[in-house]
């Protein structure tokens, strides 16, 4: 598996560049994604979507569909893509440590 | 210095399956790699067509099954369309997926298939979560210029069938009203499935057969279970391929498995000649179209099916445009978008963007600012891989459907139509257990 090195602290992913598993998300791991979507600073509003994410991960075992999202959080998709320019389902699942959803998204 | 390779053996299970295939007949000619855009794929020199064939022919199947080649293949069918001797390529290299243990399989798309076998779709949303979703983004397209409209889900005795893609319920959520307002516009009776509705086949991207056929089969008893006169290939290439694919093997096994259905060239050629829409090709005034042939609804189809949809498509679009150009090479000789064979999805961008090349050379000559398509694969990869890539074309992506939405006249609907669709409306989400306003 590969591993990325960042701040002294080595992370497995899978081929598409996600966490191996949501156990290991931390911090550093954020700082991480942040710099390579080139995210210039984190908001509210960015950990907003984050916990949003995660606390539907944990109860589900998948992300959730973008309407219950912007629902939730009250961000239009057109905000979501502002803060995450790679979309909810890539930039923003990988920042929150969620595996990377298995559609053609 | 060149290695010297000695024939090997094949493993019977594996001659077996390939002999179906004429391999053997191969005169390395070399037309497969010639007419093949992955010939020269960065991190892939040294491979192509004309040699992993030969690599089968001297017994070398680890060495093809545990390389990126097969799955780097689209499954375009360029090579098989030019081969003299008609080798089936494509169904050579999807064996060679076929034979890579699964949990090998690249990236994301073994998960996919045994979400799809355990939850009915590939992205496991839970049912209640796609139900939500067709009420509350059914009674926003109701509100917004449809009124009366909802979802049918399950519904009986309904004249078509229609399987919605994951990724739209998931992400893409306005793309599905593009159909939506041509069901509206033409009166439909029509439904969805409340369970089992995924469009898309991932058995077909990673050559699980028993997936294929599973995810066919119940296509199938959804048409019997709800007797329905008709169902509507998915647009996917890869879903409407699967499908039919997974189809003929069901309708092996029974001949009662055998239900009718249409692609959706044939529906919207239909409904346009038979006068139940009617379009207004002034939306689309001042641009100039061109269209995309995607191989599993021309080529591929047409080899393996007979038919290939190549005129009803280019009849369609100069139903709703004035300015209609043919890309170059066209029909049976289009070249694929790069993403064909699970390349969207799987962790191969780079691959999928050098194969795209020669599909960007292609719009590109035609100067065209809108490219049609109609397959949801082929439409991402032309509108948000290739520009990353090749930024020297600026073009729109339209579905053929969404350019037929967009050009609907819609007839209005009489206030006792409305009333009606709403009081079923009403009924039917009530059965299913969603009510919007406790949701949220």
């Amino acid at each position: 598996m590969p591993t990325v090195e960042y701040k002294g602290k080595t992370f497995n992913v899978d081929e598409d560049g996600f966490i191996d598993s949501f156990d290991n998300w931390c911090p550093e791991w954020v700082e991480y994604v942040k710099e390579s979507e080139g995210i210039q600073e984190l908001t509210e509003e960015h950990w907003k979507v984050i916990h949003m994410l995660q606390d539907y991960y944990k109860k589900h075992g998948i992300a959730p569909m973008v309407r219950i999202l912007t629902k939730v959080t009250g961000f239009k998709l057109k905000k979501i893509y502002e803060l995450f320019p790679s979309g909810p389902g890539k930039g923003a699942c990988k920042m929150a440590g969620l595996p990377k959803p298995t559609g053609c998204v | 210095m060149a290695e010297i390779v000695s024939p090997k053996k094949q493993p019977e299970y594996v001659k077996e399956h390939l002999q179906k295939f004429n391999l053997a007949a191969c005169m390395t000619c070399g037309t497969c790699s010639s007419g093949c855009p992955i010939t020269g794929t960065p991190g892939m020199e040294g491979w192509d067509t004309r040699k992993t064939l030969r690599m089968l022919v001297y017994g070398m199947t680890d060495e093809v099954v545990y390389s990126k080649f097969p799955w780097i293949c689209t499954g375009c069918g360029r090579c098989a369309y030019g081969c003299p001797m008609a080798i089936d390529i494509p169904y050579i290299m999807l064996h060679m997926k076929h034979l890579r243990p699964r949990d090998q399989v690249p990236g994301i798309l073994h998960k996919g298939v045994e979400n799809c076998i355990k939850t009915g779709n590939n992205m496991a949303i839970p049912k209640q979560d796609y139900l939500f979703l067709l009420a509350d983004l059914g009674n926003e397209l109701a509100e917004e210029e449809c009124p009366g409209f909802y979802v049918p889900v399950d519904k009986e005795n309904a004249d078509i069938l229609f399987f919605p893609n994951s990724k739209e319920v998931f992400a893409d959520n306005d793309d599905m009203k593009w159909w939506w307002k041509i069901f509206y516009a033409a009166r439909e009776n029509w439904t969805v499935p409340s369970e089992n509705w995924e469009s898309v086949d991932w058995g077909l991207f990673t050559g699980n057969y028993e997936a294929t056929k599973i995810f066919a089969q119940r296509k199938i008893e959804h048409m019997k279970r709800l007797n329905i006169k008709r169902m509507i290939m998915p647009d996917c290439g890869g879903g409407s391929y699967g499908c039919r694919v997974g189809m003929e093997t069901c309708a092996l096994d029974n001949p009662e498995n055998r239900v009718n259905f249409i692609y959706l060239y044939e529906y919207l050629v239909e409904i346009i000649k038979e006068g139940r829409i009617k379009l207004d090709k002034s939306v689309h005034a001042g641009k100039t179209f061109t269209w995309h042939d995607s191989c599993k609804h021309g080529r591929e189809l047409e080899r393996h099916f007979g038919k290939g949809f190549y005129e009803e498509p280019r009849w369609i679009i100069q139903q709703c445009v004035d300015n209609f150009v043919e890309m170059e090479p066209n029909r049976a000789n289009s070249y694929c978008c790069g993403a064909g064979g699970g390349m969207w999805p799987m962790p191969y961008e780079d691959e999928s963007a050098y194969h795209g090349r020669m599909k960007h050379r292609s719009i590109k000559e035609t100067g065209a600012d809108v490219v049609v398509v109609g397959c949801s694969n082929c439409h991402d990869q032309l509108m948000k891989r290739l520009p990353k890539y090749y930024d020297d074309h600026d073009y729109e992506v339209k579905y053929i459907w969404e350019l037929v939405a967009d050009a609907l006249i819609i007839e209005p609907w009489s206030e006792e139509e409305i009333k009606k669709a709403e009081e079923e409306a009403e009924a039917q989400w009530k059965k299913f257990g969603i009510d919007l306003d406790e949701m949220f």
